[in-house]
């Protein structure tokens, strides 16, 4: 009897467990989703990839918001699948709605890397460079002379207002973002972001008009502190990556 | 290994190569910056010039790639997913990453431990399929045997037994067991692809063959529903009314007896008479069966196995298994859409025997080969037939998927067999019945004889491999040649 109610138990919840591509095969239909599913993870990358990708990017050991990455019959159609009663020939891109959830659930992930004091001090540097506090008191002397040895830390760094800060330092923290996301400006045409067959528009002629196409879209959020700039920057250049 | 000069001519081209060793190998990431920087001291050391230059380089990268649990945990859900099972995210360096926890409600069994031996120890890959050799939790220590079963480490092996809370796990050696047989004898495989009175093994046996032999069989009974749902549904009746006969006819296994579901089943079936071994637990007694598959040729070879493990043992002899996963391999590393000729392939499936199937040494290979960086095998030229076949073709995805029919040549096959069976080519068309007469477009004799001509040259993929053998064009073309 015992044996007979932990195999029903054990059975409910393998069958009860959410967001598991096992479910999206087991009919005929169901498999015509994960074909497309299949196109999302190879062209795109899944969701589930995501904390791998924030690895790379910043020192992070968990994800806030667990249903970032979570495949649920509610917002699957927005990741390219098809609603189990349409029977279409497979779509071969992911749906309308995928690219922002990548990107929110992205942003979330960067975001958290810098919420916290311990972690912010740890990824501040590991993003910047070691040079990092100095370049931070750089960007505040220039922009609030008379507090700029009282306030240049991490913290007082990353919550400053973006508008704040000249354009010169702003060219220089987006191109060590993108340096640490893609490495040094020798390479960047190498990930094909340059160039006719760049997916950015209009296509970057060269490396400056790369960072400038960064820092339009960085700025163009309506958030403006600069841990927000640092985020859309990293996601914005991590993602064009995936496309290109 | 040989790279072409032509193909990549420059160190930019090198990079990009850089660029995807890592993408693959680590998770889709691109290179750190202290990466790049060993990237070009040792081309500034090795006055490098271009990819051929990178090579040992490439190799020391992917060695030390494929040493991070980054890459093993990639491998590992890449093996869940071609088993169907649940994946268990455990990110690496994260012990108490709280995101995963809630999917690892078994942190440790026999199956997962069998995949991690063989991806971080580099075991053979037929260990993943023959293994005798297991790691199992600990028992907890109220185990008693249960149902006259004398053994209880096969016992929670074959099946669900109370573990021990903790993570400590024990060894565990068969020696010479017919139903112990790598992956196929762990609880996690057995209890995600339970055995019914009615699937009786089956279920089991077809995903033997889509592992093993990349043949994939899906229930007919689905299908068969599917169509009459939408049969149906065009002339209206409702959804509601159909589940209701749907569900009185579907306890009542009929297709098996229908003779285009025997050509699922006189293979599946006598592969599944194996699992009996293993049907409640993992029992001592063989039970035989027969390996029944298409070979590389397309002709259907029966060979009676006395039990699991010489089911195993029979279908990694096969040369339709080496090639099965030498594709995976391909699909995993190089991509899905990867166009691979005959002969690279059959390059690509000696250095997977070279290497005694060794997962890393074969990626190893496998990411320093041209096909790897361009995707396609150099100078690979698409038959003519099928271009302009695929041009005709074209018209029809508006309802039907596209060329070239998906990679499982038995499917394609089938697919293929019944186009021709639609368009009654074997009496020059006369009598078909696609496209429907209502439909905008009517293929003329031009397109007609293109598809004829693809046909009769045996069906060619962009590889130039041909899907149909010689019988299969002569009935198609009503017998003549």
């Amino acid at each position: 009897m015992k044996l007979i109610w932990l195999v029903l138990i054990f059975s409910y919840a393998v069958n009860a467990m959410p967001v598991n591509s096992r479910l999206i095969k087991t009919s005929r239909t169901q498999l015509l989703q994960k074909v497309s599913f299949d196109e999302t993870y190879i062209r795109y990358h899944g969701l589930y990839d995501i904390p791998m990708h924030l690895d790379g990017l910043v020192k992070i050991y968990y994800l806030p918001d667990n249903n970032c990455v979570r495949l649920t019959p509610e917002n699957f159609t927005s990741l390219g699948g098809l609603p189990p009663a349409v029977e279409k020939p497979v779509q071969n891109e992911p749906g309308a709605f995928y690219i922002d959830l990548y990107l929110d659930c992205m942003r979330k992930g960067l975001r958290s890397a810098f919420d916290e004091n311990d972690r912010m001090q740890t990824n501040f540097t590991y993003v910047l460079g070691d040079d990092a506090l100095a370049f931070a008191r750089r960007v505040l002397a220039r922009s609030d002379q008379d507090s700029a040895t009282d306030v240049a830390n991490e913290r007082a760094f990353m919550q400053k207002d973006i508008g704040d800060i000249s354009p010169e330092l702003l060219h220089d923290l987006t191109e060590r973002l993108i340096t640490h996301v893609i490495g040094p400006r020798e390479v960047w045409s190498s990930f094909g972001l340059i160039g006719a067959e760049s997916p950015l528009r209009p296509a970057p002629k060269d490396e400056e008009e790369f960072i400038a196409a960064v820092l339009k879209q960085a700025n163009s959020s309506p958030k403006r502190e600069v841990i927000d700039f640092i985020v859309d920057v990293m996601t914005y250049v991590r993602i064009a990556t995936l496309r290109g | 290994m040989s790279i072409s000069l032509n193909a990549f001519a420059d160190m930019q081209a090198a990079q990009k190569a850089f660029i995807k060793i890592k993408n693959r190998l680590q998770w889709g990431n691109p290179p750190t910056p202290p990466e790049w920087t060993e990237f070009f001291s040792y081309a500034r050391d090795h006055n490098c010039e271009d990819v051929t230059c990178m090579q040992t380089f490439f190799e020391q990268f992917a060695d030390k790639s494929m040493s991070t649990a980054v890459f093993q945990t990639w491998m590992t859900l890449k093996i869940d997913e071609l088993f169907y099972l649940k994946p268990k995210y455990i990110a690496p360096n994260s012990g108490q990453n709280a995101a995963y926890e809630a999917n690892t409600s078994i942190r440790f069994e026999a199956f997962d431990a069998l995949v991690n031996s063989v991806v971080s120890e580099n075991r053979s890959w037929k260990d993943l399929f023959l293994s005798e050799k297991f790691r199992v939790r600990t028992p907890a220590p109220d185990i008693e045997p249960e149902w006259g079963i004398e053994n209880p480490v096969a016992y929670r092996m074959g099946r669900m037994a109370p573990y021990s809370s903790s993570d400590e796990s024990v060894a565990v050696e068969f020696h010479d067991q017919p139903n112990v047989a790598g992956v196929w004898s762990t609880n996690r495989f057995l209890t995600r692809f339970s055995d019914t009175d009615l699937n009786s093994g089956r279920k089991r046996a077809s995903v033997f063959f889509r592992v093993m032999l990349c043949d994939e069989m899906k229930p007919s009974i689905e299908r068969k529903n599917q169509d009459q749902l939408e049969n149906l549904l065009a002339v209206g009746i409702t959804e509601e009314q159909f589940a209701q006969t749907h569900k009185a006819n579907k306890m009542i296994n009929q297709h098996a007896s229908r003779p285009d579901c025997r050509l699922c089943h006189q293979r599946l079936d006598p592969a599944a008479w194996t699992f009996r071994g293993v049907r409640v637990f993992l029992g001592s007694k063989p039970s035989s069966g027969a390996l029944v598959h298409y070979d590389q040729d397309g002709q259907l070879r029966k060979q009676p196995v006395s039990s699991l493990r010489d089911l195993n043992e029979t279908t990694i002899a096969t040369e339709r298994y080496k090639s099965c996963q030498v594709d995976r391999f391909i699909q995993w590393l190089i991509g899905y859409d990867a166009l691979i000729s005959q002969k690279r392939k059959m390059d690509f499936i000696a250095k997977f025997e070279e290497v005694d199937e060794r997962p890393l040494d074969f990626i190893r290979y496998l990411v320093t080969t041209p096909e790897f960086f361009t995707g396609k095998t150099e100078g690979l030229v698409s038959p003519p037939s099928l271009v302009q076949a695929r041009g005709v073709f074209q018209n029809c995805n508006e309802c039907h998927a596209s060329l070239p029919f998906g990679k499982n040549p038995y499917l394609a096959r089938e697919t293929v067999l019944k186009i021709i069976s639609k368009l009654d080519m074997a009496h020059d068309f006369k009598n078909r019945k696609m496209p429907p007469s209502d439909h905008w477009w009517s293929p003329d004799n031009k397109d007609l004889a293109a598809i004829r001509q693809w046909v009769s040259e045996g069906a060619p993929r962009e590889t130039g491999e041909a899907i149909l053998n010689a019988d299969d064009v002569r009935g198609a073309l009503g017998g003549q040649l």
